[in-house]
């Protein structure tokens, strides 16, 4: 019988924002702790919650063996390593005071707004340890702005929003970015209903959603995915490369290995490489099931047996590599549509791609130069990824974090 | 009990949770597991500023109380608050799922039985690339207590299955599934013939379905989409803590004033049974009736305590959290669409060309709202015609309040066993939802 680990640790800080002053404070430390048995081919796994006692956590494992859910495959052995990306966030009483100043300043930079919602300091521990010699830590200390911005006059519940997720503070950046998007808010622009660049953040999942489920290795093997069949062939455009990342220089707030110990080189698994379709994501029973390469994607929570998890559900981290031209370059002197806000949108089953867009601005790649009516924007997937991409950017709209473009050439109309 | 501090208000909200899952996939167990643990939240006020905090550690909440105490500045007047003379200190003890319904002393072998009687209604059938069953569970029982006194002990269950299917037949592909929530387990037996059905459907939409053409279409929306319509559309704009402290809003959002067709009611019922069915709120408050729109006109909004005090208006039950991590928001509980008076085919009949919403994927709702379809058919000469593959339907929210120009004479209130709503960082929270079928003259659809 083999014995693993699973630990998750949450220390959170989170400050609640109304009419640009924190209204409330919450702290919250929250320990979850899984224990796995594997005998036979089979798993067995127990949860608790808090404080737990080891003995009877292990027992309940071996005794949830009974229910011989099948795990005939080869533990992750032998790998020690810690992963603590470097953070520069102050804690404490130190955060509260520091987001409190941040909001006057706002405030006073901003009188024609209010800013509300969440401010969240957060620290997370997660361990995956067994007695093969697998001894896997994370612990990451991040922030997570998410200030909705409301002009005082509109009668809309939030018109636009300033937010990130990271490891770096600095007020004068996000003083920027708010001050930015508030700024290019109350210039209206109006362009012509056609097609032109639209710029969304490359880890939207508005227009990911329909790549990652397709990515899906047990539903690409069953022949359910838009790809299936198509492994080795191009599907999209020569410069598109798309890698599964559980990298901290990603901007990947979380573990490095997956649900079942597997850790890729550089943290990251490339699943399309310059257009071709090279791999789907896999845990290790679906890549031993249907003879697929493991892509390190297994998912679950704490108390669960790891799982590839649900296609619509369960997405993962997906990146889509530089094409190696800022925002800039890539308008090429003219400009584009930076989509802000796109709620609602979807794919159809064979890949054609609607979405309303209730926040765009004009934007030359360096400026937003003003905000747009609500629009629509529509495509298909191969065409967005295929001949319609003009690349990703090399560089981000703040330094903050991650936060690079990926620019389609789509049908722009004006919302009914 | 607790020692609370002088000088403010304190409430400890203690969540005993039991819940069970069941995942199989190709008819391989995956998940099969049922677990229970206890955990609170505890909130202490000082009238200027809320302080939280979320344990594991309920043997030692009295050190929490005190540590948050230490944060806040006392005060003296804390009882002359508004916000605290408003919550209310309910005291009674209500639990309706301590009998045989008890989810926690039915067996996960019964458990199993009952959702793997279903597998062969789409296991093996033609088409199906992959499936999946689920089964869910959850009970809870609350125990609230406050320094103004409240103390109440109350109880809520859900159960579900939700059975999901890809299907594949060349390069036409369709994902669908079944999803049904309860209270009670003996609510999921018999669901074989809405099952096969769904499986039916789905076959005849893989197999048939064109793409839409796009445009305004008239639109019928089903009970389901109708709710969530509802719900996305109006509902959170009722959450009255998006009006605190905004003029603008307050004016804009003022009670009688007119704000959707005269056909048009909506209400929120935190008593209704199922998934929304929420006896006490998280602040200790009994579940209201609350009529939001009554015949087109705005006749109320949804409340927690502290907007109840800021609009001084009355308390409706809707300070809801999704779990012992979060505080309470303002949230819906069961939102509905008050039925009308037509027959289904008196309803599609003046439509000469239009859209049927039947089944959806999600719905979002800001200025516009949105219905992403799953299932949905053309509507011709007044008849249900052919499929037609639909990325969204979109409309401007007040717009569409003022064009809805048909109700059928039934409602019916619908749960679920996955998703929810969501709001900022809270997702899921169970919630119900439902309505008539519902005609609108003229949404965008793409």
């Amino acid at each position: 019988m083999n014995k693993e680990q699973y630990t998750q640790q949450v220390r959170e800080l989170s400050l609640n924002v109304v009419q640009t002053r924190v209204d409330s404070i919450r702290k919250k430390e929250i320990l979850r702790t899984g224990m796995r048995v594997y005998e036979g081919g089979l798993i067995g796994v127990a949860g608790a919650l808090g404080r737990y006692d080891e003995g009877e956590l292990t027992q309940r494992a071996i005794s949830a063996l009974e229910q011989e859910i099948p795990y005939p495959y080869q533990l992750a052995v032998g790998r020690k390593e810690v992963v603590e990306p470097a953070h520069d966030l102050p804690e404490g009483a130190q955060f509260v005071d520091e987001m409190q100043q941040m909001l006057a300043e706002l405030g006073q930079a901003q009188p024609e707004f209010s800013f509300s919602n969440k401010i969240n300091l957060r620290t997370q521990t997660v361990q995956l340890v067994n007695d093969l010699g697998l001894d896997l830590s994370y612990r990451g200390t991040s922030i997570e702005v998410g200030l909705l911005i409301k002009e005082k006059k509109s009668a809309n519940i939030m018109d636009a929003f300033a937010a990130y997720e990271g490891w770096r503070y600095d007020r004068a950046e996000f003083l920027r970015l708010a001050n930015m998007v508030c700024d290019a808010f109350r210039r209206p622009v109006e362009i012509e209903e056609g097609t032109y660049p639209v710029l969304f953040f490359s880890g939207d999942g508005t227009y990911q959603g329909k790549l990652a489920e397709s990515l899906h290795g047990q539903l690409y093997a069953t022949g359910g995915s838009l790809f299936a069949g198509q492994m080795g062939r191009r599907l999209f455009a020569d410069n598109l490369t798309v890698y599964e990342s559980r990298s901290w220089q990603d901007s990947v707030i979380g573990p490095f290995f997956d649900a079942e110990g597997t850790v890729n080189d550089s943290y990251r698994c490339t699943l399309i490489r310059n257009g071709v379709l090279v791999a789907v994501r896999t845990d290790k029973k679906n890549a031993a099931k249907y003879g697929l390469p493991l892509t390190g994607s297994a998912c679950g929570e704490y108390d669960s047996v790891p799982t590839l998890g649900n296609p619509q559900r369960d997405l993962p981290s997906l990146q889509i590599a530089s094409t190696g031209k800022t925002m800039k370059e890539l308008l090429d002197g003219g400009t584009g549509i930076l989509v802000w806000i796109a709620s609602g949108g979807d794919f159809t089953p064979d890949g054609h791609f609607a979405t309303p867009v209730q926040l765009a601005y004009l934007f030359d790649g360096e400026k937003l130069l003003g905000r747009l009516p609500e629009l629509s924007v529509s495509s298909h997937l191969y065409d967005m990824l295929g001949r319609d991409l003009i690349g990703v950017s090399s560089d981000s709209l703040t330094s903050l974090s991650k936060s690079d473009v990926i620019a389609m050439s789509m049908k722009v109309s004006r919302a009914v | 009990m607790y020692r609370f501090p002088a000088g403010v208000y304190t409430d400890v909200r203690i969540e005993d949770v039991f819940e069970t899952q069941i995942v199989v996939t190709l008819g391989e167990v995956e998940q099969l597991k049922d677990k229970r643990f206890v955990a609170a939240f505890v909130r202490l006020f000082d009238g200027q500023r809320w302080f939280y905090s979320a344990t594991t550690d309920v043997e030692h909440l009295q050190q929490e109380i005190d540590s948050l105490a230490a944060m806040a500045t006392p005060n003296p007047h804390i009882d002359d608050d508004e916000i605290v003379r408003k919550l209310e200190a309910n005291r009674e003890e209500r639990l309706i799922f301590a009998g045989d319904d008890d989810v926690s002393k039915i067996s996960k072998e019964v458990k199993y039985r009952l959702l793997a009687d279903y597998f062969p209604l789409v296991a093996g059938q033609d088409f199906v690339a992959t499936w999946t069953g689920n089964y869910i569970d959850q009970r809870v029982v609350k125990t609230f207590v406050s320094s103004k006194g409240a103390d109440l002990k109350f109880d809520y269950q859900r159960v579900g299955i939700w059975i999901g299917f890809s299907l594949a037949d060349g390069e036409k592909k369709l994902t669908e599934s079944f999803n049904r929530g309860a209270t009670r387990l003996r609510d999921l037996e018999g669901l074989d013939g809405e099952i096969a059905k769904r499986y039916r459907e789905a076959v005849r939409f893989l197999q048939e379905a064109v793409d839409v053409v796009p445009g305004a279409y008239a639109t019928v929306l089903s009970p389901l989409a109708a709710g969530v319509f509802a719900h996305e559309s109006f509902g959170h704009k009722s959450e009255s803590d998006f009006m605190l402290g905004d003029e603008a809003m307050q004016q804009e959002w003022q009670i009688g004033k007119v704000v959707g067709s005269p056909l048009l009611s909506i209400l929120d019922d935190g008593n209704e049974m199922g998934t929304g069915y929420t006896p006490f709120d998280d602040e200790g408050t009994r579940a209201r009736k609350t009529c939001l729109i009554d015949k087109g006109v705005l006749a109320g909004r949804l409340h927690n305590g502290a907007t109840a005090a800021n609009l001084h208006e009355p308390l409706t039950g809707n300070g809801r959290a999704i779990s012992f991590e979060f505080e309470p928001i303002v949230r819906m509980t069961t939102t509905y669409i008050d039925r009308g008076d037509l027959k289904f085919d008196e309803l599609l009949a003046p439509i000469r060309e239009g859209i049927l919403v039947k089944t959806i994927k999600h719905g979002s709702g800001m200025s516009t709202f949105t219905i992403a379809p799953s299932l949905a058919y053309m509507i011709r000469d007044g008849k249900v015609a052919e499929p037609v593959r639909i990325s969204v339907v979109s409309g401007n929210v007040f717009k569409t309040l003022g064009e809805i120009d048909g109700l059928t004479d039934e409602v019916e209130l619908l749960a679920f066993a996955r998703g929810g709503c969501g709001k900022m960082e809270q997702y899921p929270l169970p919630v119900g939802f439902g309505g008539p079928w519902v005609r609108i003259r003229s949404l965008d659809v793409q």
